[in-house]
């Protein structure tokens, strides 16, 4: 016998025993290279087939959400357009995208493109942070689709990608530079209007809502007096549309209203609820509920970042911060420091105030902190607070140099009020006693 | 057969064809990919990878795909900058044979925890990536191709033991933090180069073959005196490197990859005019060099040098003629003849203005600067100098540079030419000198 014969010998028996096997019972219908090619490919076609292309929105960890128009073709080049800036609102770019098997069907824009600078590790290209730039993903696992939607998540981030078939309505105007007039419309409602709101009705009564848009980080914030005149608030983050604003992941609840939209319609504008309910975007002259009514639900306090100086702050208000920041440098606290930061937070439930001065000598990645506390009084119908001391300096190494606000607060009442800036919403401290004294702080 | 007998008792696994579901094959087929494929992939079976795979990069960081229209441009210059120069002075066998298969290209720089910026890895003489094309510079990325190319190599044909010695006590893994004087001092091209003997290297071999000997020498000059003679004697032991256990001639290769640079982005590291009179202090003359009858005699300079050597020759033959910049502003024109066996100098006193932007140089006949021994033999000439060699150099402007020929590797860095302003037949060329 030879080899070969053997072999055929082999073969013999191998196809007789096969021939005696049970089929195998499979828990899904199809082996799972069967299906996975299924998945992929219906994503893929899904993705193609949508004759006017994709609207979509997407989180970002560090600020809100960013809106853009997406085209798939069968060549795997997406083009697209995205309200980051002036010219991805209105220059469609093209690069590639692949739909994969990866822990899952996964999309993948896979060359450049606007959605590639949220990812950016370089702050220089969109803000952020460096190595996490606004935390955003480049890849994103498919999670569910309905007839016109399909929904994404981010794989590292896990932000939604929802993307909706566009009309070709909506196609002509994100091709043709729509996107960035709409979007300028609805800045530009936000910037005139500053202090907006809208009225809704609860167990009877009527309540005005404030509502505030930042631009710059995209997030929407309501807050309004409850029916016992304490506050609430809410918010979430929102991607410009053709007609207003959307905001994403489903929405904000608020006080039993899923707000979904700010959408414009014929020269005004409304929020949109989940219900279809219209509720229209009026202006109040002064802010609807006042910073003071806010501290302690929406905000707990004030901040003076590391050598940062917000505009609105009058010459006395910088004496003050520099003699705090300058100093932790100069050595002025027998040390020296290489970071920090001021403090101010309120207890509400005590009525206290902390004034806390943060020193650090590893530009800011751990802090020592002095403290000094207050009890306050607030005026409710002033809004002015008057601070007399509870405890002195306490803890971290910066006493020294907190000495003339800390001398500022007990020899002056103190009232707090808005300040806007190119887009950005400051909290400033004013002083009643000493009126020429006033600091602008970041928002906490 | 008993084994196969059993095996039809129990239920057989299906055959499961995983090209349906791990398929990873971005599969377009545009102008870029064609290019890409005929250039890279069929000559060097090296692929070229665009599109992103968060799989090659650390999987902590962010890092993006690139612009595709940054991915010729990039890939252009690792052709013309980097293979093409070794093929052609290594050969073709070596080049396909040592050139990483596998080269993933990136956007965005990959940034470590500490702020540092990687710009480039490779990896098990296989990979290459190169991050950062984004912000595509053929000057820098050159640096980080030949920088990791000589990590591939090493990788292959490990770095002589000799190389580690030399700067073994001064390497410190937080080379981030050290700064660029220090590094230079300790005799380090730079603070990433101080970080392990590896990296010292590879960059100290990208230095060379990218920035150039010039600005190498400069950069050596500038150190202190330990740090210059362990950066010489990286040098050297690269080159040995190169030439010896690689077969690949240094001297022509930092020439063909240079050229390259020069005659596109022409990075000021590689101008000539950066180092006339700090670093080269002298120009020699001497028409028995065989450098003229390679690269050609200068009718008008060897006039005048035969009329002075006519004169010279009452007292014996003329060794050379050599332009000397003895400070920022004054130099000296110097004439070496033997007479009997000894070498004599003759002296002749010049101010200079030189421009480091425009190469601009312009001789000024000054009074001599003494009266006794050179100045004094100078005067046995004076006569055939103030006929000859004042006319040809005094209130004439030249504009130093590289000598325009096509040198050969062993000649590349060390001829410098020297053209009359608006009259550029009118030229004089000669062998660089570092010390007076």
């Amino acid at each position: 016998m030879n080899l070969k014969s053997i072999i055929y010998g082999l073969i013999l028996l191998v196809s007789i025993s096969s021939c005696q096997q049970k089929d195998l019972d499979l828990v899904f219908s199809e082996t799972p290279d069967v299906r996975m090619k299924t998945k992929l490919d219906s994503i893929s076609s899904a993705l193609i087939g949508a004759p006017n292309g994709w609207k979509a929105t997407v989180g970002t960890g560090l600020k809100g959400g960013y809106g853009f128009y997406f085209t798939f073709d069968d060549q795997q080049v997406v083009k697209m357009v995205g309200d980051l800036t002036d010219e991805s609102m209105t220059k469609l770019q093209e690069s590639n995208f692949r739909v994969k098997q990866d822990n899952g069907a996964t999309l993948i824009f896979d060359t450049y493109n606007y959605i590639t600078m949220l990812n950016h590790p370089d702050p220089a290209v969109y803000g952020g942070t460096i190595r996490e730039g606004l935390r955003s993903d480049l890849e994103y696992r498919f999670k569910s689709s309905s007839t016109d939607t399909m929904v994404f998540v981010g794989k590292r981030y896990a932000n939604e990608l929802v993307l909706v078939k566009a009309t070709a309505e909506e196609k002509n105007k994100y091709i043709s530079s729509s996107y960035l007039t709409a979007v300028n419309s609805t800045k530009t409602f936000f910037t005139n209007n500053e202090n907006p709101y809208i009225e809704f009705t609860e167990g009877g009564k009527t309540y005005q809502m404030g509502i505030a848009l930042a631009l710059n980080n995209k997030t929407i914030e309501f807050a309004s007096l409850e029916a016992d005149n304490s506050t609430s608030a809410a918010s979430g983050k929102f991607a410009f549309s053709l007609d207003g604003a959307e905001i994403i992941n489903g929405g904000v609840p608020y006080r039993g209203i899923t707000f979904l939209y700010v959408k414009k319609e014929a020269d005004k504008y409304y929020m949109v609820d989940s219900k279809g309910s219209k509720y229209e975007l009026k202006n109040s002259s002064t802010p609807i509920l006042p910073l003071y009514k806010l501290i302690g639900s929406k905000y707990v306090g004030f901040r003076s970042p590391y050598l940062t100086y917000f505009p609105g702050t009058s010459a006395d208000g910088l004496t003050i911060l520099k003699r705090f920041h300058e100093g932790l440098a100069s050595g002025a606290t027998g040390y020296l420091f290489n970071s920090g930061y001021i403090d101010i937070a309120f207890d509400t439930r005590n009525k206290r105030v902390v004034f806390s001065g943060a020193s650090s000598q590893s530009n800011g990645q751990s802090h020592w902190i002095t403290t000094i506390t207050y009890n306050y009084v607030l005026d409710d119908n002033t809004g002015i607070f008057t601070l007399t001391l509870r405890e002195g300096a306490t803890g971290g190494y910066t006493s020294a140099i907190m000495d003339q606000l800390h001398s500022f607060l007990l020899t002056s009442r103190v009232r707090f009020d808005y300040h806007s800036d190119s887009g950005n919403v400051y909290g400033k401290m004013i002083g009643v006693d000493t009126p020429n004294v006033e600091i602008t702080f970041r928002m906490r | 057969m008993s084994l196969i007998l059993g095996s039809c008792a129990k239920e057989e696994i299906r055959n499961v064809d995983f090209s349906n579901y791990n398929d990873d094959d971005p599969q377009t087929n545009t102008e870029l990919d064609k290019w890409l494929r005929s250039t890279f992939l069929d000559e060097y079976n090296m692929d070229v990878v665009y599109r992103y795979n968060r799989y090659y990069h650390d999987i902590e960081r962010n890092v993006t795909p690139p612009k595709l229209e940054a991915v010729r441009p990039t890939m252009e210059s690792v052709l013309n900058g980097y293979l093409l120069p070794y093929r052609k002075v290594a050969g073709p066998d070596f080049i396909k044979k040592m050139n990483p298969k596998e080269w993933i290209l990136f956007g965005s720089n990959s940034y470590a925890s500490d702020g540092s910026v990687y710009a480039g890895t490779a990896s098990a003489g296989r990979r290459v990536n190169l991050y950062g094309i984004n912000n595509y510079s053929p000057y820098g990325a050159l640096q980080v191709i030949h920088h990791e190319f000589v990590h591939i190599l090493n990788q292959l044909v490990n770095i002589p033991t000799d190389f580690e010695s030399i700067s073994k006590a001064d390497y410190k893994a937080t080379w981030s933090s050290t700064p660029i004087d220090t590094a230079r001092k300790y005799g380090f091209v730079n603070p990433y180069a101080s970080g392990s003997y590896t990296e010292d290297f590879a960059e100290t071999s990208a230095v060379l073959l990218v920035k150039g000997q010039a600005y190498f020498d400069n950069y050596a000059s500038t150190s202190s005196t330990s740090g210059k003679s362990k950066l010489k004697q990286k040098e050297a032991n690269i080159a040995n490197y190169f030439t010896s256990s690689l077969k690949v001639d240094f001297r022509e290769l930092q020439k063909e990859i240079q050229d390259y640079l020069k005659s596109t982005v022409y990075p000021n590291d590689l101008k000539f005019q950066q180092y006339l009179t700090t670093l080269f202090k002298t120009v020699t003359v001497n028409f028995n060099n065989p450098i003229y009858t390679k690269y050609g005699e200068t009718p008008q300079m060897k006039a005048a040098y035969d009329g002075i050597k006519a004169d010279i020759a009452r007292y014996g033959p003329t060794d050379f003629m050599q332009i000397r910049f003895d400070s920022s502003t004054a130099a000296t024109i110097r004439f070496a003849f033997t007479s009997g066996t000894t070498q004599y100098f003759a002296d002749y006193s010049f101010d200079y203005t030189y421009s480091r932007t425009t190469g601009e140089l312009k001789f000024t006949k000054v009074a001599q600067r003494g009266t006794t021994e050179t100045y004094s033999n100078a005067n046995l000439f004076m006569g055939a100098f103030t006929t000859f060699i004042q006319p040809y150099f005094d209130n004439k402007t030249f504009t130093a540079d590289w000598l325009k020929a096509d040198v050969s590797g062993a000649d590349y860095n060390s001829l410098a030419g020297f053209y009359e302003k608006d009259n550029v037949a009118n030229y004089w060329y000669g062998v660089l000198g570092q010390a007076l």
